[in-house]
C-alpha cells in the first residue's frame, strides 16, 4: 500500500538471489543499532526515529562478485527486559553484529555479556562483528577488545551520522559469509570448524580494525 | 496491485475473500464485518438494551454500574463553538458531540455508559472533551487537580539507570510533536515528558519502566498537559500497564499468544499460515504495550480516539484489536513472501487507512464472544510450546558449541603430538650441525697447524 516503505516489503520480481543470510544486531539500548540499519538500508540518518520495541525486520540485497547476496536484518531492542523476546531471533543467525557506543563506557562493559548471549543461543558457525558506533567523536578500543573477546572476527568503527564504514560492515559480513559458504561446499566439514576458530583471526583483528578492504 | 487493494470496501470484496475459506465462525464474523458504520452511532443505546441479557459476560466490570459522577459534580462539556479546532468537524463528529453533551448532563449516568461514550463511534471526538472525561473514566477525584510541586527535581528520586534510560527514550520521542516545532518547544516537551514519567515511577516503585511507556506518557501529556496528566498517567499505569511493568516481560510474552488463540477461532487458515512461517506474535508487542502510540504517534487524531476506546475497555482489549486487524489483513498476509521476516515486517507496519471504527466494534464483539478466561488455557498451551521450542534451540546451540570445543581439543591434541616430533628433528639438525662445525673446525685447525 502506498504509505509503506517500498524497498523491503513484498518485492514482486526482485525475489531472485544467490545467497541468503540472516544478520542480527544486538547491543545496549541507544547504541545506534537502528541508525546503522537505517543508514545501510536507505542511506539516511534520522534522528527522530523512536526506540525499538521488540524486533524490527528489514532486508537489503548487495552485489558481491556479481552474486546477489540477500541480507535479512533483525534489529533488536536493547533494553534488558526485552531479552526474553529478542533471544528467539538469534536462532539460525549467520552473522551477529554487536554494537556499542564509544562514548558510553557502560555499553562497552556490557559487551562480554552480549557475546555470552551469542554463544548461548547461536550456532558455532555464526560470524560475529563488533561495531563501535557513533562515532565521529573518538577512537575506539578495538585493539584491547580483540584480546578479551576472541569470538569477535572484526571490529569496525562506524558513524551512522557521517556515513562512515556502515556499508563496510554489511559488505564485509556478506562477502565473508559468502566465502565461507563456498568453502564449506568445497572443504570437508571438520576443516571448516577449525577455520572458524577464533585464535587465528585474533592477530589480524587489531591490525586491520578500521580498514576492511 | 497496490491501489486496487487500497480500494477494497468493507462491504464487497473482503467478505468474499472470507467466504472462500470460511468456517462457521468466520461466517459468523461476516455479519460483524458487514455492520454498517452508521449503526455505531446508536451503539451506546443498543448496548444498554442488551446489557441485561449479557450480564453474565464479564466484559463490563462490576464498577460499571456505579455512578459516573461519584462526587456529584456534573462536568460541563463546552459547546462546539468553543473548541480549539485544527480542522472542521464532520457531521458524525458533531452528532457524537451532541450525544456526549446530552448524556453527560444526566446526574445518574453510570460509569459503564460513560465508557461506552468513549468506545462507540468517533470516541470522545475532541481533546477538549477528553481533558474533562479521561479523568472521569479513570475515576479520579477532584483532589487530584491540586497542583504538584517539586517536579523539577523528581528525577533524583528514581534510580539513575532508569533515569538515563528515560532520557534516551524521551530524546527519541520526537515523532509525537509536530515536525515544525521550535527547539524551545521540543525542549519543553521533553522536559515535561521526563517529569511526568519520573513522578509516576517515583510514586510507585513497583512499576518498572519499559521502552514504550514514553509513548503512552507522551500521548497523555499532549492531551492533558503536565499537571492534569500526572494522575491520569498514574491511574492508567496502575489499571492497565502494570502487567508490562513487572520485573520481566515474561507475562507480556505469554499474553501475546491471545492473538493466536483468537485466530484459531476466527481464522484458522491464517493462523496455520503464520505458524508455518514460524512467526511469533511479537509483531503486536508495540501495539499492545503502547496502545498504538508507538506506531501512530504522528496520527494524533486516530491515536487519541484509540485511547478513548482502551480507557473504556478491559486491559487485554488491545490484543483483541490486534487479532481483528490481522484477520482483516489476511489477503495481504497470504500474498506476502511466506517467511518469518517478511510476515513480521508486514504485520508490524500498519496502514494508515484501516477502517478502525468497524474494527473496534469487531474487537469488542470478539471479546464478548471469547472473553480471556474462556481461552486462557489455550494461551498457556501456546506459550508452553514456545518455551519448548526455545529450550530446543538452546540445547542445539549448546550441542554445536560442545562439538566445536571437541574439534578444537582434537586440533590441540594433534598439534601437541607434532611438537615433540619437531623438537626431536630440531635436535637432530642441531646435533648434526654441531658435529659438522666441530669436524670443520678440527680439520681447519689441523690443516692450520700444518
Ligand atoms: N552522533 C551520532 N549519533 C548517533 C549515531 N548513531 C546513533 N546516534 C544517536 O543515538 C541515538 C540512539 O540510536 P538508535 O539507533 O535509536 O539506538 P538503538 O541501538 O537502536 O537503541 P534501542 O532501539 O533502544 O535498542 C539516536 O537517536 C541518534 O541520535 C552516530 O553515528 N553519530
Ligand atoms: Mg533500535
Amino acid at each position: 500500500m502506498s504509505n509503506r516503505d517500498p524497498d523491503n516489503l513484498i518485492s514482486t520480481n526482485d525475489e531472485t538471489f544467490d545467497y541468503l543470510f540472516k544478520i542480527v544486531l544486538i547491543g545496549d539500548c541507544g547504541t545506534g543499532k537502528t541508525c546503522v540499519v537505517q543508514r545501510f538500508r536507505s542511506g539516511t540518518f534520522i534522528e527522530r526515529h523512536g526506540n525499538t520495541i521488540g524486533v524490527d525486520f528489514s532486508m537489503k540485497t548487495v552485489l558481491i562478485d556479481d552474486k546477489k547476496v540477500k541480507l535479512q536484518i533483525w534489529d533488536t531492542a536493547g533494553q534488558e527486559r526485552f531479552r526474553t523476546i529478542t533471544q528467539s531471533y538469534y536462532r539460525s543467525a549467520n552473522g551477529v553484529v554487536v554494537v556499542y557506543d564509544i562514548t558510553k563506557r557502560s555499553t562497552f562493559l556490557s559487551l562480554q555479556h552480549w557475546v555470552e548471549e551469542v554463544r548461548r543461543y547461536t550456532s558455532s558457525h555464526v560470524l560475529l562483528i563488533l561495531v563501535e558506533s557513533l562515532r565521529e567523536v573518538e577512537k575506539g578500543e578495538a585493539e584491547a577488545l580483540c584480546q578479551y573477546l576472541p569470538e569477535v572476527l572484526q571490529v569496525v568503527e562506524t558513524s551512522a551520522k557521517e556515513n562512515t564504514n556502515i556499508d563496510s560492515v554489511f559488505f564485509y559480513l556478506a562477502s565473508e559469509l559468502k566465502r565461507r559458504h563456498e568453502n564449506r561446499q568445497i572443504n570437508a566439514n571438520g576443516d571448516e570448524v577449525v577455520r572458524l576458530g577464533a585464535s587465528k583471526k585474533l592477530s589480524s583483528c587489531s591490525s586491520c580494525s578500521y580498514k576492511i578492504f | 496491485m497496490e491501489p486496487k487493494e487500497d480500494e477494497i470496501s468493507l462491504d464487497s470484496n473482503i467478505p468474499e475473500t472470507y467466504t472462500e475459506m470460511s468456517t462457521p465462525i468466520e461466517k459468523d464474523n461476516l455479519k460483524v464485518r458487514r455492520r454498517n458504520v452508521i449503526e455505531t452511532i446508536n451503539f451506546a443505546s443498543k448496548e444498554e438494551n442488551t446489557s441485561d441479557s449479557e450480564s453474565n459476560v464479564p466484559l463490563v466490570r462490576m464498577s460499571d454500574s456505579t455512578k459516573a459522577w461519584y462526587d456529584d459534580i456534573i462536568p460541563e462539556i463546552p459547546d462546539i463553538a468553543e473548541y480549539s479546532l485544527s480542522e472542521p468537524l464532520t457531521n458524525r463528529e458533531r452528532m457524537k458531540i451532541s450525544v456526549i453533551r446530552g448524556s453527560v448532563v444526566n446526574p445518574n449516568l453510570t460509569l459503564g455508559e460513560l465508557k461506552l461514550l468513549g468506545c462507540s463511534s468517533e470516541g470522545l471526538v475532541n481533546d477538549d472533551i477528553r481533558r474533562i472525561l479521561w479523568p472521569k473514566l479513570l475515576r479520579l477525584s477532584e483532589e487530584s487537580n491540586f497542583s504538584v510541586t517539586g517536579l523539577e527535581t523528581i528525577h533524583s528520586h528514581i534510580p539513575n539507570e532508569v533515569y538515563q534510560q528515560i532520557l534516551k527514550d524521551v530524546a527519541r520521542s520526537g515523532s509525537h510533536i509536530s515536525q515544525d516545532a521550535t527547539q524551545h518547544e521540543i525542549d519543553h516537551f521533553q522536559e515535561q515528558l521526563t517529569q511526568l514519567m519520573c513522578w509516576v515511577l517515583h510514586k510507585h516503585s513497583v512499576l518498572n519502566y519499559y521502552q514504550g511507556y514514553n509513548d503512552i506518557a507522551a500521548t497523555v501529556l499532549l492531551v492533558m498537559g503536565l499537571q492534569n496528566g500526572l494522575h491520569v498517567l498514574e491511574s492508567i499505569s496502575l489499571e492497565f500497564l502494570e502487567r508490562f511493568m513487572e520485573k520481566t516481560m515474561e507475562k507480556v510474552n505469554q499474553e501475546l499468544f491471545y492473538i493466536f488463540a483468537l485466530l484459531e477461532r476466527v481464522h484458522p487458515t491464517l493462523l496455520e499460515h503464520l505458524e508455518n512461517v514460524e512467526l511469533f506474535p511479537h509483531f503486536a508487542l508495540a501495539e499492545y504495550t503502547t496502545w498504538y502510540a508507538h506506531k501512530y504517534a504522528e496520527n494524533r487524531k486516530l491515536l487519541h480516539r484509540l485511547f478513548d476506546y482502551f480507557l473504556g475497555s478491559p486491559p487485554l482489549m488491545p490484543l483483541y484489536l490486534s487479532t481483528v486487524i490481522v484477520a482483516y489483513r489476511a489477503t495481504e498476509i497470504f500474498n506476502t513472501t511466506p517467511d518469518m521476516g517478511h510476515t513480521h515486517k508486514v504485520l508490524c507496519t500498519l496502514p494508515d487507512d484501516l477502517p478502525f471504527e468497524t474494527l473496534l466494534i469487531e474487537a469488542k464483539n470478539l471479546y464478548r464472544q471469547y472473553p480471556p478466561e474462556s481461552i486462557s488455557n489455550d494461551v498457556t498451551e501456546y506459550d508452553r510450546k514456545r518455551k519448548c521450542k526455545e529450550q530446543e534451540w538452546k540445547a542445539k546451540a549448546e550441542a554445536s558449541r560442545q562439538e566445536r570445543e571437541k574439534q578444537r581439543q582434537l586440533r590441540i591434541i594433534q598439534s601437541t603430538r607434532r611438537i615433540p616430533y619437531r623438537i626431536r628433528s630440531y635436535k637432530t639438525i642441531t646435533v648434526v650441525t654441531i658435529l659438522a662445525l666441530g669436524l670443520y673446525a678440527f680439520l681447519r685447525s689441523s690443516s692450520g697447524l700444518n
